[in-house]
């Protein structure tokens, strides 16, 4: 049965600002702003990312073997109630580690890099202590205890000693360290953090990495009680290029093409325009946050620019958009990609990720008589009349929000290419009239402009940051909390600032437990 | 020489003296002998995300032993078709919004990832389910009996890799799911065949270190699991719980590995001797794929592999996608799902897509039979079957057809067999009883399916 004859009613709902109150800022003051945290383990990117930081050896070729992060029902891979153990995850950490070690130990220059010595002897014991104890401290964000550090050379060296070679004490000490529970889970007690504790936190939402030796010492002086030197690191860290690789991740995550199944022409370059935008705006400009939805310029390639049908360009940089073709992320085909359905777009899927993702608006279920499987109406007819259940009452209350979100981008094929009529059909000229909000537009710039003005937006896309920071889905008890991140963000509108005003509440040093 | 050394178990458990020591005359029996004494049970459960195709093309004929001559759909199944039963005639009730469940294992109808908690958990489908399995599957309560001793309770792989929908909102490729402290978890299956054999085999015969490697990899994890106390001692018991489990299972992995050490066990000392390279992966659009059907091989071997060994003794294995988008097996150049919708103009698609998950479900019997045991063959104690998502036309949910094969002591083999209407989670029903699981229940249902039991 296709979907125009559906006949059941679903219900469609916005909940970003739902109950939102609009309390005073200050109340990231409390504490227990940041709500109730439970045992958070790093995810597949957030290993690989420490894992390379302290050892300096690229681990993402060997991501895949880590266990698979599995998403709670929000767009992030953190959510920790999402998390399990068996056996074979422990297996996966087991193998990743025994490949990454074994890249370890043939790395020449590691002793030197990490502890500032050559081994003397495969046995070398302070070469080993020295860097086992700088390794230990980044991967366990604490300093190792003195009997943490005798055990594990007791242990290991013999074994190099047996193999006459100072890369298996390297090796075993990887594999000690990258699959150790320390490591790979988020420990804290309930109450107030420590100084190491806090730390962690902090370079986890910057970076998704392990804090750097600079945020420890100031940890180990236990100066990250104080808020205002917290707010220095946070600066600090945030020029930090592994903040961007952060921010370039939570924006995939929350805006859908992490994983997109993009050309492999254009994969690189179409990642890049996103990432690009993100530096821009959030770095460079520390601009409005939300003028991700309507920039002006956008950065291509030329294969890029080819594939947009602007003119061509000589090599890769900023250019201005055609009249009325603006837009930011709304334009980019990596992000337009998650629109496509049956061999081409489906304005109802298009629509229907952006209402989600951006506004955080819900549909509700599919009738049981419409099989999504089967694309609608005549394959002879123009999008308009196949997709006509915007015109059927019932249908309306759902394809009516999202279905004329989707026909206002329709002049984008599948990868942001630009159409003036529909693929193969000449006769099937786009409009590309939508509303957005019950707000009429036409095209990606006109629509731009009332996303990035809309509170809704703004209250959903503070959500998500909360989210990504806390590792799970809001819940009731986060109203508030959730309507004082909005009130901040609008205050000035700069995600750099929301994300400084996280770092120095009171509530990034406190643990309330589940 | 340098001295060996030894990891702070070996060497505690050597402190113990006699008093832990085994008996020597066991301890220096050969390992063969200890398998033939205590030979394991095992469960695989395979999935198909399509259908079997019409009675022309699935039907094995009249009632009773299998054919010669298999049809078109089950054409693979002729070498071992002495190993296996295709069971016929199962219904799984529907409803939707309008006419509320009212059997037990209902599916909710038209809906693509409804069946698969009907058959493979056997409970009432949720309407537009994230994930397919929203109760603990059949092979899950087999590893709670069977894993123990084991190094993995259970094994979960997946062959077809990507979605191939275009986009990454299928969540269609988990099948396998677990309760733990009352939360329902999703396992998801390994897909890289070259992390398989990581996963199962370790480093592998012939990476360089052998023995020293896993005794190395075995003091970690001992020195590791040391560290236990430390770490939980200021957590809440929440978190403690969970941490509590991760050491668990670290302690599981160690044993296993100085079992294989010691030649009790059969870590890196049994298996395939070389790593497998994956496969290039295709792009994820309609009708694509990455070489499934060398993938499915190297997975069939590999399962066969675990099986033997006794690294696992459960295994869930997902051929395909719940409404399988992957290339058809003819030419590629339409996808299965499609095929589905196109009985009267894609019979042969059809009956090629659903031979292609019969192929590679064969040659699993046939490995597993090829592998002796004890006085038979692994297969004599391994029960398997192939579960498919929709009966002989697209979204069908009555007169479904499967396979179940092996453990002939308690399954019929080599037979047409008519499931008189019952539900097919009842098929793993039988399995789990097969496999010695003490239980008449699956989910929502009750009783095995008798035709199926010897």
């Amino acid at each position: 049965m296709s979907s125009t004859t559906l006949t059941g009613i679903a219900v469609c709902v916005v909940l970003a600002g739902c109950g939102n109150d609009q309390r005073s800022p200050n109340e990231l003051s409390d504490p227990n702003a940041f709500g109730v945290s439970g045992l958070r383990r790093l995810t597949r990117v957030e290993v690989a990312n420490s894992v390379g930081d302290v050892f300096g050896v690229d681990a993402v070729p060997l991501q895949a073997m880590l266990p698979e992060d599995i998403s709670g029902g929000n767009p992030f891979d953190n959510n920790y109630r999402a998390q399990t153990v068996s056996p074979l995850v422990i297996s996966d950490y087991s193998a990743f580690a025994s490949a990454y070690a074994a890249q370890l130990a043939v790395t020449l220059e590691l002793p030197q890099r990490l502890g500032g010595c050559t081994p003397v002897a495969p046995d070398d014991r302070s070469c080993f202590d020295a860097i086992a104890s700088n390794a230990g401290r980044r991967m366990f964000r604490r300093p190792l205890e003195s009997a943490e550090l005798s055990a594990y050379g007791d242990a290991i060296l013999p074994h190099a000693k047996t193999a006459g070679s100072f890369a298996t004490a390297i090796e075993m000490l990887g594999l000690l360290l990258v699959q150790h529970p320390a490591f790979l889970y988020r420990l804290e007690q309930d109450g107030d953090l420590d100084n190491f504790q806090i730390a962690t936190r902090m370079s986890f939402l910057l970076w998704g990495s392990v804090p750097d030796d600079e945020l420890l010492d100031a940890a180990e002086d236990a100066k990250l009680d104080d808020a205002s030197v917290r707010a220095v690191h946070a600066e600090r860290m945030l020029d930090d290029p592994r903040a961007k690789r952060n921010l370039h991740r939570f924006h995939e995550l929350w805006l859908g093409f992490s994983d997109a199944p993009l050309p492999t022409n254009l994969a690189a370059d179409l990642r890049e325009e996103t990432s690009r935008l993100v530096d821009r705006v959030v770095f460079e400009q520390d601009a409005e946050w939300l003028s991700l939805f309507n920039a002006s310029e956008t950065y291509v390639t030329p294969a890029l620019a080819t594939q947009y049908g602007f003119a061509p360009v000589a090599g890769p940089g900023w250019v201005t958009y055609p009249a009325g073709r603006g837009g930011g992320v709304l334009t980019h085909g990596s992000f337009l990609s998650l629109g496509a359905k049956f061999g081409d777009t489906s304005p109802t899927v298009r629509g229907a990720e952006i209402f989600h993702r951006l506004s955080c608006g819900e549909l509700g279920t599919i009738p049981p008589n419409v099989d999504t499987d089967m694309p609608p109406g005549l394959p002879t007819d123009c999008k308009p009349e196949r997709y006509s259940m915007r015109e059927i009452t019932g249908c309306d209350q759902c394809h009516g929000i999202i279905d004329n979100i989707g026909f206002g981008l329709e002049n984008f094929g599948v990868f942001g290419a630009w159409r003036a009529t529909e693929p193969g059909k000449p006769q099937c000229v786009i409009d590309a009239v939508g509303s957005w909000n019950g707000m009429a537009f036409s095209g990606p710039e006109q629509l731009g402009a009332l996303i990035a003005d809309d509170p809704r937006v703004s209250a959903c896309a503070t959500k998500q940051v909360f989210r990504w920071m806390t590792g799970r889905d809001e819940d009731s008890g986060d109203r508030n909390t959730l309507g004082v991140l909005d009130a901040h963000y609008r205050e000035n509108r700069s995600l750099r600032a929301l994300l400084l005003q996280l770092v120095t509440s009171p509530a990034i040093a406190y643990r309330k437990g589940e | 020489m340098p001295k060996k050394p030894l990891s702070r178990r070996t060497f505690l458990r050597g402190a113990g003296g006699a008093m832990v020591a085994l008996p020597f005359l066991e301890a220096m029996l050969p390992k063969l002998l200890f398998a033939h004494a205590a030979t394991p049970k095992r469960f695989v459960v395979s999935f198909c995300g399509t259908v079997v195709g019409n009675d022309t093309l699935s039907s094995p004929g009249a009632y009773g032993a299998l054919p010669a001559t298999m049809p078109a759909s089950w054409k693979a199944l002729e070498p071992v078709r002495q190993h296996v039963s295709v069971i016929s005639n199962m219904n799984i009730p529907v409803y939707n919004s309008t006419t509320p469940p009212t059997q037990p294992a209902s599916a909710y109808n038209m809906q693509h990832g409804t069946t698969p908690a009907c058959s493979l958990a056997g409970v009432t489908s949720i309407e537009h389910m994230a994930i397919m399995v929203k109760a603990q599957t059949a092979d899950q309560f087999a590893a709670t009996t069977l894993g123990p001793g084991s190094k993995l309770a259970s094994l979960q792989v997946r062959t077809q890799v990507l979605p191939y929908t275009g986009s990454n909102n299928n969540h269609h490729g988990i099948m396998s799911a677990k309760l733990v402290n009352g939360a329902l978890l999703q396992l998801p299956p390994i897909v890289s065949p070259a992390q398989l054999f990581t996963t199962l085999f370790g480093a592998g015969g012939s990476t360089p270190g052998g023995t020293p490697a896993l005794e190395r990899q075995a003091s970690v994890l001992d020195l590791i699991a040391s560290d236990a106390q430390r770490l939980t001692s200021t957590l809440g018991a929440n978190d403690k719980a969970r941490v509590d489990q991760h050491f668990e299972e670290i302690r599981s992995l160690e044993k296993s590995i100085q079992a294989a050490i010691s030649g009790g066990g059969s870590t890196g000392t049994c298996g395939p001797a070389t790593k497998p390279t994956d496969p290039p992966i295709g792009p994820n659009a309609f009708s694509g794929s990455s070489n499934e059907t060398l993938r499915g091989q190297m997975q069939a071997d590999m399962i066969a592999y675990a099986l033997s060994c006794d690294l696992t003794r459960v295994a869930s294995w997902m051929m395909t996608f719940e409404q399988v988008q992957m290339a058809n097996a003819v030419d590629g150049l339409t996808q299965m799902h499609d095929d589905s919708h196109s009985a009267s103009t894609r019979p042969v698609n059809i009956a090629a897509n659903c031979n292609w998950h019969a192929t590679l479900f064969a040659r699993l019997v046939q490995k597993l039979a090829a592998m002796p045991e004890g006085t038979g063959t692994v297969l004599d104690n391994t029960f398997l079957s192939l579960i498919f998502a929709e009966s002989k036309t697209a979204h069908g949910r009555s007169g479904m057809r499967m396979l179940a094969a092996g453990l002939p002591s308690r399954i019929r083999n080599g037979q047409h067999i008519d499931a008189q209407g019952l539900h097919p989670g009842k098929i793993q029903l039988s399995g789990l009883q097969a496999v010695g699981v003490a239980t008449n229940t699956l989910g929502e249902l009750t009783g095995a399916l008798s035709p199926l039991m010897v």
